[in-house]
Order: C-alpha cells, then sequence, then structure tokens
C-alpha cells in the first residue's frame, strides 16, 4: 500500500474512531429531548405526547429531506408505500434509526 | 453446653418468624416508598397539569351555564331559540365529519390489511423531456424515464433497483442504473451489495435525478467523467449523532474503474462502466460527512485502486482520487426565500504509463480534476403572482460556474470553463420546467454556447 493510500486511511479511521468514541460517550439522542418552544411556565399541558412527536418528525423530515430535494405531500402514498420510501431514503441519506422513526410516523400520521 | 428443651426451640422459633415479620413488611413498605425517578415525577406533574388544565375548563363552563340559565329563569333575553338551533347544526355537522373521519380510518386500515402477503413493493422513479441547441450542434429533442422499483421483504432488508429509458440518436437505450440489497444491521450501519450510485461527493447519489437537480444540466467534471456514478461491489454505510452534531459514513469496496490506453484523444481517462473487473486488485472508497448544524454539510471523500489490465504493460497503474463536497441549504427570513448552495471539487491523479496505439508512444503526467460552485435562489416567502396561475415563490434562479482542468494529447488535455444560469418553475413540489443558458470556454478552442429546456417529474 503506498504512503498516500495510508494517509488517507489512516486519517479517515482516526476520524471515525475519534466519532465513535464520543458518541459512546454521549447520551443518546431521543425524541422526548427534542425542545418544542412553549412558555417559561413550562411544557403546555394540553399538548398531547402525539403532538410532541409530530412536532418532532416535523423538524426531522424539513432537517434531512430538504437538504436534498422539495418536500412532497404526505397524502401522496399509503403508511406501507411510505414504510417502504422512507427505509429506502435511510440508507441513501444515512439517517439514524430514530430520524427514521420519527419521519416515518410523521408521514404516516400526515397521510 | 446447656440442652435446649424442644418446647423451648420451638418457642425460639415462633418468636424469630414473629420478629421477622415487621422487618419484612418494613423493607415491603420501604420499597413502595423508593423515591420517584425525576421522569416518573415529571410525567406525573404534566398528567397532574392536563387534569387542572381541564378542571379549570370545565369549571368555567359550569358558571357559565349557570349564568346563562339565571338569565332565562329572570327573562332577561338569554340567547334566542335560533341561536340555540344554530349551534346545535354546528355541532350535528362537526360530529358527521368526526364520524366520516373515523370511518375513513376503518375502511383504509381494513383495505390495507386486505393486500396479500406482508412484504411491500414500491415503484416510483423519474422522467424527463429534454431540448437543446449547442452552438455548431443541430438541436434536438430528447427523452427519458427511469423507474424506481423498490422491495421490503422484511423490516431490516431492502432490495432496489433503477432502470434508465432513453433514446441515442437511432435507437433506444436500456441501462440498469443501480440494483443493491441493503441489511440494517443496527442504528448507525448499513450493509449493501450490488450496483450502487457511488458515495464520492453527493452529486450522483442524492441530487442527479432531473426532479432533483436544479440545474437543466449535469456539472461538468462529472459530465466529463472524472468519476462515475456507480460502482459494483459491497458497502457499509449509516450516520450517527455527535453530540449536537450529526456525522455520515460510507466504505466500500468494488470492482473499481479500468483504463483507457489505446485510443489516442481518450488515453489515460479512466472507464468506470467496469462490470467485470479487468485485474485481481479492487478498488477501496469512502466517505465521511460532517453536519455541524442541520443545514450544512461538509464531506470528504477518496477512491483508490489498480486501472490497468491484468498481464499487461499497465498492470501496475493505479489511481488515487479525491474529492471535497458542501453543502448549505436553508430557508432565510431577511432574504424572504429559500437558498441553497453548493460546491464540489475533484481530484484524479493516476500513475504515469506509455500510450502505444496506431501512433507514436508517449506518456505524461496524468492529473484530472474539476470544481463547481452552485447558488439557487427561491422566493418562497412571497406572496407575488405574476397573473393568475404564476406565483413568484414557485419560481427558482439557479447560477453555476464551474472548471475542469485535464492533462493529455490534443483537447483531452484542455481547460474547460463553463458558467451555466438558469431559471426553474416549480409546477408542483416533484414536477419541474428548467430553462437554462449555458456559456463553455474551452481552451484552444471556439467559445460554446447552449440552451438546454427541460420537463422533469418524479414519481
Amino acid at each position: 500500500m503506498n504512503t498516500r493510500v495510508f494517509a488517507a486511511l489512516l486519517g479517515l479511521a482516526v476520524t471515525v474512531a475519534v466519532a465513535a468514541v464520543t458518541v459512546g460517550c454521549q447520551k443518546k439522542q431521543s425524541s422526548s429531548e427534542i425542545t418544542i418552544a412553549g412558555d417559561s411556565s413550562g411544557p403546555d399541558p394540553s399538548v398531547t405526547r402525539e403532538e410532541v412527536q409530530n412536532q418532532a418528525g416535523a423538524l426531522a423530515w424539513t432537517q434531512n429531506c430538504m437538504r436534498c430535494h422539495n418536500l412532497r405531500n404526505p397524502n401522496e402514498r399509503s403508511d406501507r408505500e411510505w414504510d417502504v420510501i422512507v427505509h429506502h431514503m435511510r440508507v441513501r441519506a444515512n439517517l439514524t434509526t430514530e430520524e427514521h422513526r420519527l419521519i416515518l410516523r410523521f408521514l404516516q400520521s400526515g397521510n | 453446653m446447656t440442652k435446649i428443651s424442644n418446647s423451648t426451640a420451638v418457642m425460639l422459633a415462633v418468636l424469630c418468624v414473629v420478629a421477622s415479620a415487621p422487618i419484612a413488611v418494613a423493607q415491603q413498605k420501604s420499597s413502595d416508598e423508593e423515591p420517584l425517578t425525576r421522569r416518573e415525577f415529571e410525567e406525573f406533574l404534566e398528567e397532574y397539569r392536563k387534569f387542572q388544565a381541564a378542571h379549570d375548563k370545565l369549571r368555567q363552563e359550569n358558571v357559565q351555564l349557570r349564568a346563562e340559565v339565571a338569565e332565562l329563569k329572570a327573562g332577561g333575553g338569554g340567547p334566542t331559540p335560533v341561536d340555540w338551533r344554530e349551534e346545535l347544526r354546528v355541532l350535528a355537522i362537526e360530529e358527521r365529519q368526526y364520524i366520516l373521519d373515523e370511518v375513513r380510518d376503518e375502511l383504509r386500515d381494513a383495505t390495507d390489511s386486505l393486500l396479500p402477503g406482508k412484504t411491500s413493493f414500491v415503484l416510483g422513479g423519474a422522467g424527463v423531456v429534454t431540448f437543446q441547441d449547442r452552438q455548431d450542434v443541430d438541436s434536438t429533442f430528447g427523452v427519458g424515464i427511469a423507474p424506481t422499483l423498490l422491495w421490503k421483504p422484511t423490516d431490516r432488508l431492502l432490495l432496489e433497483a433503477e432502470i434508465a429509458l432513453g433514446l441515442t440518436s437511432d435507437e433506444t437505450f436500456i441501462e440498469l442504473d443501480y440494483a443493491q440489497v441493503s441489511y440494517l444491521l443496527n442504528d448507525y450501519m448499513t450493509i449493501t451489495g450490488g450496483k450502487f450510485l457511488t458515495p464520492f461527493n453527493t452529486f450522483w447519489e442524492r441530487w442527479h435525478p432531473s426532479w432533483i437537480n436544479k440545474s437543466a444540466t449535469i456539472p461538468l467534471m462529472y459530465e466529463r467523467g472524472l468519476i462515475g456514478p456507480t460502482g459494483l461491489g459491497v458497502q457499509v454505510r449509516g450516520g450517527f449523532p455527535l453530540g449536537k452534531t450529526k456525522l455520515n459514513y460510507a466504505v466500500y469496496y468494488v470492482n473499481g474503474p479500468d483504463f483507457e490506453n489505446t485510443s489516442f484523444g481518450t488515453a489515460g481517462n479512466l472507464g468506470f462502466d467496469n462490470f467485470r473487473d479487468n485485474n485481481n486488485n479492487k478498488s477501496f472508497g469512502a466517505r465521511i460527512g460532517f453536519l455541524p448544524i442541520p443545514e450544512l454539510e461538509f464531506g470528504y471523500s477518496f477512491l483508490t485502486g489498480r486501472v490497468g489490465d491484468s498481464g499487461s504493460s499497465d498492470s501496475g497503474v493505479d489511481t488515487f482520487i479525491q474529492g471535497v463536497d458542501f453543502t448549505y441549504a436553508r430557508e432565510i427570513q431577511a432574504i424572504r426565500g429559500r437558498l441553497d448552495f453548493r460546491a464540489e471539487a475533484i481530484w484524479v491523479d493516476t500513475d504515469r504509463a506509455v500510450f502505444t496505439g496506431p501512433f507514436d508512444p508517449f506518456t505524461f503526467d496524468n492529473k484530472r480534476s474539476g470544481w463547481f460552485v452552485q447558488g439557487a435562489y427561491r422566493p418562497t416567502l412571497t406572496d407575488i403572482r405574476l397573473g393568475d396561475s404564476i406565483e413568484l415563490k414557485n419560481t427558482e434562479f439557479v447560477l453555476r460556474y464551474e472548471q475542469v482542468r485535464e492533462s493529455g494529447p490534443g483537447t483531452h488535455g484542455a481547460d474547460h470553463d463553463r458558467i451555466t444560469f438558469g431559471v426553474d418553475y416549480w409546477i408542483r413540489p416533484h414536477i419541474v420546467w428548467k430553462a437554462a443558458y449555458s456559456h463553455d470556454n474551452v481552451s484552444g478552442d471556439e467559445d460554446e454556447n447552449g440552451f438546454f429546456m427541460q420537463l422533469a417529474f418524479g414519481f
């Protein structure tokens, strides 16, 4: 293996290793940690858990999908079709399981 | 040792049992009275607040109702009979709507459950109708369609393929764009095998489809083949959070490119349609992307491997290709719209080789490079209309500047600059009409201009 290949591989391996160690030391991200804006007295007691999940899903949808393409209308596809399509997008866009779950739930609730 | 009588032993045993009972009860009580965790307390607090809000609402309604009843009894002019009938009518409509929604949801669930089997199949894809008029070339229309097949037999397994159908000058062509199987290993890792879009920079993998690419043309460095769209092999990929940021990665092992060494005009070019490996040495590549904020991504890519044919004089020729990419896409209130900014660069460094053919043998320092910057602006936050059916917020303006530098004989070793300006109109989020004008400056050759139109759609 020549020097330039070795340097590239070493740089990539170090980057991934540092990232993996950092991730391992971080608290696992969960949808319950996503803050939805509310007033200073705390979360709105009339907002249900389902609404919080939908807001988190909408956020994940705009943050990930809009980086590449316009957002499609959730009404275009059935629940089963969205299950397949979001799986495909998870692979293509390197989504995490959490992002996959949030976006799928949001699309299925919106159709 | 004093002997203990049987009766004493029995009494002692009974005393032990009786004495231990309160201890057991105390332990049970203490486990019931273990302090709540913070999560449990916050859940309880949330439920209590909901209950309190509902209670307050009911109390207010009760007060209001009492006042209305008192007013009616006093004959003080409460709600008129007409008002009550109107309110009842509105309530009836709302109830009917609610029932209809429930029936619709139940029908949909019932229909979905009647579909045969548990596997899922989706047909999607993209299509395009084109017109181009390049300087010194006859203008022409064109058409192409690329259906994408997705099949998900299990929760973790996905099979997908895309076929491209189009027209050349005198025949129809059909190509297998990609065909791959993916398996979700865990939350952050997927393994894929087959012919897949090469995870080098982001253009081919993420935004080459005609309804996603904002320009009517593809970036020059990809048009000139500095790197091909697909690889045939295996890859591992995924993404994971890094605090408030995110990292994504793809590592792959493929047949790799081969090497043109007998044609003068294309000597030293890499060929990426290497469906049967031309040597026993596979190519290795990777991309890593970093997102400090969701709207912004930086990436670095590389691909390296042997490109010469086994047993030939070029059997030791290697290539090392590097790339960087940058994406920023965000809706910005200050400019009343959405900004989409992209930039990519590629450097190709292939070992020297001696080229022989129906020409004098020659050699050269085989390096190629290219880059582009592209900006697009869409005034999504305006309400301006141009006539009855054209809304300014569906219009998008795109500008791209790009360069390719190549070494080699003749025009193969030319410097090529291009600037392209385009306007898109989004009929739907996945249907777009595009018009673009490009100006090409090729060293040692005449400048070229081109006009392009497309109607592109995703389905």
